[in-house]
């Protein structure tokens, strides 16, 4: 038997990333995206990265207080993700029409109010995460060690280091495995060939 | 200042803000001239930003877990999918059944012809059919265990040499060239070439290309010294993984993969 819970139980879920409403979310909705990304022109790769985008794009919108829903939760989701996948059609079309890239229409249009929707971040957040993942796992646990601020000390004795300075000299290790893994994935020259050249800025 | 070399940490420790000011207007100088180095300061930024939203990181790696997870609501489609599997193992059986069957037929009858050359009328008229068209014989045929081997050698073609699988897309951050193609990983219908193109930073510099199979061993090597391209026939060649090595200065600048189907 599976419980149903309410809009407002899954949003404070959601917000508080808890496991099981994560879960009802993937399962309820799911279905109704799947449907939509098959009618156009989508696969079940397309579903799953729609929805993991989707899924991060509300949790920051419930994030921003206040968050005011005005239609059910299941509409707001679908519209999001319906949204994102126009954004997706609209640069897949780009790339197969060799479109240029320096003269791309900004993405408004299509979008929300909201910063966090949009696609080239979305792109590259799915990337830098997909290529983690394929990281090895003690490389895995220690920069989530590190960027969860914990010292050098602690983090070799928990991995089993010889010491901080081998802790270090991994750390450069695996950032740069990671750095490598990303600019030779296919995805990235897709999507990211056009900042390779341009003018980079350094956001500081 | 000019003796500086710039080292893996330089970009952790430059967009940490660890690097002292004299490092920081070398590497930043570098930067300028590097889009390489560029690209890769830029991913590293990326990739710091994204580990501090830890809230993110969390929910992904929770997201990613639901999506493994079956789907309880559609437990039909997983009656369905296991029995599927079954009906697909069963009839894989029964065919490789068949099929050792068939070669102990073909051996067995191979010795009673041995032991009884051609006496019967029904083994006249075989064997004349075997000279007039071998060919069609042969298409008629069930396959032998030299075919079956030749399968075999050609399935072990497209096993991946693990020392090479490690360092398939490293790329040096050499002065010297810069590669535009082809992709990391490449794969290919046999016949079909492969083009190296590149670009040189400043000067020319002579370009080895050297192409090694799935057993380590070297398959090909090229020297080109002026051109900025090369296109490498495949036309002859067994399909499988391949290797290939840019190199110049006797430096490896990258290594990548072509997988000929």
């Amino acid at each position: 038997m599976i419980l149903r819970y309410s809009d407002e139980v899954l949003i404070n879920g959601l917000r508080q990333r808890k496991q099981r409403h994560i879960d009802y979310l993937y399962q309820e909705f799911t279905p109704v995206v799947r449907h939509f990304v098959k009618q156009n022109s989508g696969n079940q790769c397309d579903v799953d990265d729609l929805v993991q985008d989707a899924m991060i794009v509300l949790y920051k919108r419930i994030l921003k207080q206040p968050f005011e829903l005005k239609c059910s939760l299941k509409t707001f989701f679908i519209s999001i993700c319906k949204n994102l996948w126009l954004q997706r059609l609209d640069n897949k079309y780009r790339l197969l029409f060799q479109a240029d890239f320096e003269v791309r229409e900004p993405q408004e249009a299509y979008s929300f109010e909201e910063a966090e929707i949009n696609e080239d971040n979305n792109v590259k957040r799915r990337l830098m995460y997909k290529n983690i993942q394929s990281l090895p796992v003690d490389c895995q646990h220690l920069l989530e060690l590190h960027f969860l601020k914990v010292p050098y000390k602690e983090i070799a004795k928990l991995l089993k280091f010889a010491d901080d300075l081998a802790v270090k000299a991994r750390k450069y290790h695996c950032k740069g495995l990671l750095r490598k893994k990303i600019m030779n994935d296919p995805e990235y020259y897709q999507y990211f060939e056009y900042e390779r050249y341009g003018n980079h800025k350094r956001l500081d | 200042m000019n003796d500086m070399e710039i080292t893996n940490d330089w970009i952790d420790r430059y967009n940490e803000n660890e690097l002292n000011e004299e490092e920081k207007a070398f590497f930043i100088k570098r930067m300028e001239l590097n889009p390489l180095l560029r690209t890769e300061v830029l991913i590293d930024e990326c990739l710091n930003r994204l580990y501090q939203d830890e809230g993110t990181m969390d929910l992904m790696k929770k997201i990613h877990m639901a999506q493994q997870k079956p789907d309880r609501r559609d437990g039909r489609f997983s009656y369905l999918l296991i029995a599927a599997s079954l009906l697909y193992l069963i009839v894989l059986g029964v065919i490789l059944k068949m099929v050792v069957i068939d070669q102990e037929d073909i051996v067995a009858k191979g010795q009673s012809h041995r032991d009884e050359p051609g006496n019967s009328p029904a083994a006249k008229i075989v064997s004349e059919v075997f000279q007039k068209n071998p060919a069609a014989v042969k298409n008629l045929r069930p396959q032998t265990w030299n075919e079956n081997s030749h399968n075999l050698y050609l399935a072990m073609n497209y096993i991946p040499l693990p020392d090479y699988e490690l360092l398939v897309g490293s790329v040096t951050r050499s002065a010297r060239i810069e590669l535009r193609s082809p992709i990391a990983i490449l794969n290919i219908q046999q016949g079909i070439p492969v083009k190296f193109k590149w670009v040189y930073q400043d000067k020319k510099v002579p370009v080895n290309i050297v192409v090694y199979d799935n057993r380590g061993r070297r398959v090909f090597e090229t020297l080109i010294l002026l051109d900025d391209s090369y296109k490498l026939v495949t036309k002859y060649w067994p399909g499988g993984i391949y290797y290939w090595k840019i190199i110049t200065d006797e430096e490896m600048i990258c290594m990548g993969k072509i997988i000929l189907f």
